[in-house]
């Protein structure tokens, strides 16, 4: 296959699970694009040292964690993360050998579990993620509290997680 | 902290709320708890997710097109994202943007075929082999003429040593060749040094070619080359197709698999890597030390480990190179005792005396009794191998006197000399003394042609065979002449340069001649001075003329390299 070919494809296979890695090594949120394509963009050029396009997923996760390290040293106001002591401490998660988040079908689950969320827990999603808005202002809107909002969605990423498992499982049966 | 105050903290970590000792806060908390930390990462994770699945600006072709973008950058590009970088980060954080920008100005057709590939997800036939082709070779400056007034030197570079070295076409070097701008070295096998003029030392090894650009920049357009830079040197420019390389001072490593890719690995000292034809700006170098390796191609570079085994080196050279000595030395012995046994010679100087006090030198011919040399000034010295014996001719005085009798209707002559100047009109390898009917001279002339004089029957040159860049080389000439046939062939190095048929072929005689010298009958005034300025190690004569096939074997058993 060709190279340009193989690496669209790569690129297009592995972005989101990427992403959400790169999330989750404390990057800022408006950051996770940027500092993932730089990942991309140096996979691009040590593309030989890839032995097995079945390990492209680790090794992706490899480059992504060397690029975090060195935003450790920058000086803050250039940084892509939040903060020096939650990324050191991510970076020092060990990565479990199989995670489910990682397959293929964990964002189109993600996709389908979204879907069957009760009515005000989709609309609330969709106010907080789509517009970006922030507790308080959606506190505002519904007349409650910040603090009540924080928790309804902290509940809703709970209960997706739960619904998630769900969809894995029965896809795995 | 309880639960519920954790995940507040946390729900503000992902909405950008969080205060700064609310995170820490956090943080301090999650690495005391193994349960909050998976809750965090889960928190983290099923947000981003969502985010992902809620924003359509970030569907997975918009980020796809992103990265392609950032292929497509071009080095200024590059360059603007590294100036915007802390300029107090680790010099590994600046390397990787320099990198970057290297890659980049190599980056944009591959780019677009990325970014085509990402789009219609098809085959893209044109190949990225387009970094290769990048080197424009331009055509060489008009080679200088040796004029007529002052001798002028085209060369940049010089042979410095060969081992077991297969050329892949005619154009053969040798070792103390001069090389012009322009001249190409492809092997096949073996080991080659070139010197340049001001001092860096590039040594090829297997099959490779290398292009001389200039007193201190060349090509390799592929194989394997390591270089030396001395500090004169400094500054040195190997180009390749994938990359352009300006030494530092330095010990580096360079390997051209055309097409594919250029791995330069640094030994010691410091290069730069400059993206092919881009004016090799300072601004956008990489710089690579010791210890660090960089493979370049398709536009894209990588780091590499640095193995100084992959690469030969002076030491290694040196001992395979006494040990080629050793062999060469021994072959010629074998060829030598070999040759002792041809009834058809007449005299055979092998300069090998067990004194080099005595005046004596054996003539070595089986059936010989007479003609021994007498060795008059001259010093002793090194010959064409280590331990070889050589007899070095400089002054006027300096010559080997021998008698020999009797009329010859064919003869060989044949010696391996070390020219070291042509600094007379006629310069003397064997003169009899005076010039009569029949007496044979063999001399160069100071354009370096071979000459061969039998009074009476001829006076021939070959064309010049020795120019001032060919000075102190060990080199092989012969010349024969057949009275029956009337031919006269003249050979270099083992091949035949020139041939003649004379009218009126005479019996050759020599009586009392020269090595190295001229004298004139006693009782004659003196003549012009032809004395040899040079060595000789071995001197044959033979009372046949010997063919193309036998001189070259003879040259063949005898050629120092």
């Amino acid at each position: 296959m060709h190279r340009q070919d193989e690496f669209a494809q790569i690129v297009l296979a592995h972005q989101a699970q990427l992403r959400m890695f790169v999330r989750m090594l404390g990057v800022a949120p408006h950051s996770v694009d940027d500092l993932a394509q730089d990942v991309f963009v140096i996979a691009y050029q040590r593309w030989d040292t890839l032995d097995n396009a079945e390990n492209a997923a680790k090794w992706l996760r490899g480059i992504a964690r060397n690029l975090v390290r060195n935003e450790l040293r920058k000086q803050s106001r250039r940084r892509r993360i939040l903060n020096t002591a939650l990324t050191e401490s991510l970076l020092q998660v060990e990565e479990p050998q199989a995670d489910a988040w990682q397959e293929d079908g964990w964002l189109d689950a993600l996709r389908a579990c979204l879907a069957k969320l009760p009515p005000q827990s989709r609309e609330l999603v969709a106010a907080r993620y789509e517009r970006d808005a922030a507790s308080g202002e959606l506190a505002e809107e519904l007349g409650t509290t910040a603090d009540a909002v924080r928790q309804t969605l902290l509940r809703i990423r709970r209960q997706l997680k739960t619904c998630i498992e769900g969809q894995l499982g029965e896809t795995r049966e | 902290m309880n639960r519920m105050a954790f995940d507040i903290l946390l729900a503000k970590l992902l909405e950008g709320s969080i205060q700064e000792d609310e995170l820490e806060l956090l943080v301090r908390e999650a690495a005391q708890d193994e349960q909050l930390q998976m809750a965090l990462l889960e928190q983290i994770r099923i947000d981003e997710g969502v985010r992902l699945l809620q924003q359509e600006s970030r569907g997975g072709p918009t980020f796809a097109e992103g990265v392609a973008a950032r292929l497509t950058a071009d080095a200024d590009r590059f360059e603007f994202l590294h100036r915007v970088l802390d300029r107090t980060d680790q010099r590994t954080q600046r390397t990787l943007f320099r990198r970057v920008a290297v890659v980049a100005g190599l980056l944009t057709c591959t780019a677009a075929l990325l970014l085509a590939a990402i789009w219609l997800n098809g085959p893209r036939q044109s190949s990225t082999r387009l970094a290769a082709q990048r080197i424009v070779v331009p055509t060489a400056p008009p080679r200088l003429e040796r004029g007529a007034v002052a001798p002028l030197d085209a060369g940049v570079a010089t042979i410095k040593q060969l081992l077991q070295v297969e050329w892949s076409d005619a154009a053969e070097a040798r070792v103390g060749d001069a090389l012009t701008t322009g001249r190409r070295l492809r092997q096949r096998a073996g080991t080659t040094q070139v010197q340049f003029y001001r001092g860096a030392v590039v040594t090829l090894e297997g099959p490779a070619e290398l292009e001389i650009r200039g007193i201190n920049e060349a090509v390799l357009h592929s194989g394997k080359a390591w270089a030396n830079v001395p500090e004169p040197a400094q500054g040195f420019l190997l180009l390749t197709p994938d990359v352009e390389v300006v030494d530092l001072g330095t010990e580096f490593g360079v390997e051209v698999v055309p097409g594919h890719r250029t791995e330069v690995s640094v030994f010691s000292g410091e290069v730069e890597l400059h993206a092919p034809q881009t004016g090799r700006l300072e601004q956008s170098a990489i710089s690579l030390t010791t210890g660090q390796g960089l493979a370049i191609g398709h536009g894209l570079s990588q780091a590499i480990a640095v193995d100084r085994d992959r690469f030969g080196s002076d030491e290694q050279l040196r001992q395979r190179q006494q040990r080629k000595s050793l062999e060469g030395f021994e072959r010629w012995r074998q060829w030598s005792a070999a040759a002792r046994q041809d009834p058809r010679m007449l005299i055979y100087y092998r300069f090998e005396p067990e004194d080099e006090n005595a005046t004596q030198l054996a003539n070595e011919a089986l059936d010989a009794e007479e003609a021994a040399g007498y060795v008059i000034g001259g010093q002793w010295t090194e010959g064409r191998w280590r331990g070889k014996r050589a007899l070095d001719f400089k002054r006027p005085s300096d010559r080997i006197r021998f008698h020999l009798d009797g009329e010859y209707n064919a003869i060989t002559l044949a010696a391996w000399v070390r020219i070291d100047g042509l600094d007379r009109p006629l310069c003397s390898l064997m003169l009899t003394d005076g010039y009569e009917y029949g007496e044979v001279h063999w001399q160069f002339n100071d354009k370096g042609e071979l000459g061969l004089a039998i009074e009476s029957t001829c006076n021939r040159y070959s064309e010049s065979l020795v120019d001032l860049t060919d000075l102190g080389k060990w080199i092989h000439v012969a010349s024969s002449y057949d009275r029956t046939t009337g031919e006269v062939h003249q050979y270099f190095n083992g091949r035949r340069v020139d041939s003649l048929q004379v009218e009126h072929p005479v019996a050759a005689r020599f009586g009392a001649a020269e090595i190295g010298n001229w004298s004139q009958p006693v009782s004659q005034p003196p003549l012009q001075i032809r004395n040899f300025n040079g060595r000789m190690d071995e001197f044959l004569l033979y009372r046949t003329a010997l063919d193309e096939s036998e001189i070259r074997e003879m040259y063949e058993a005898g050629k120092p390299h």
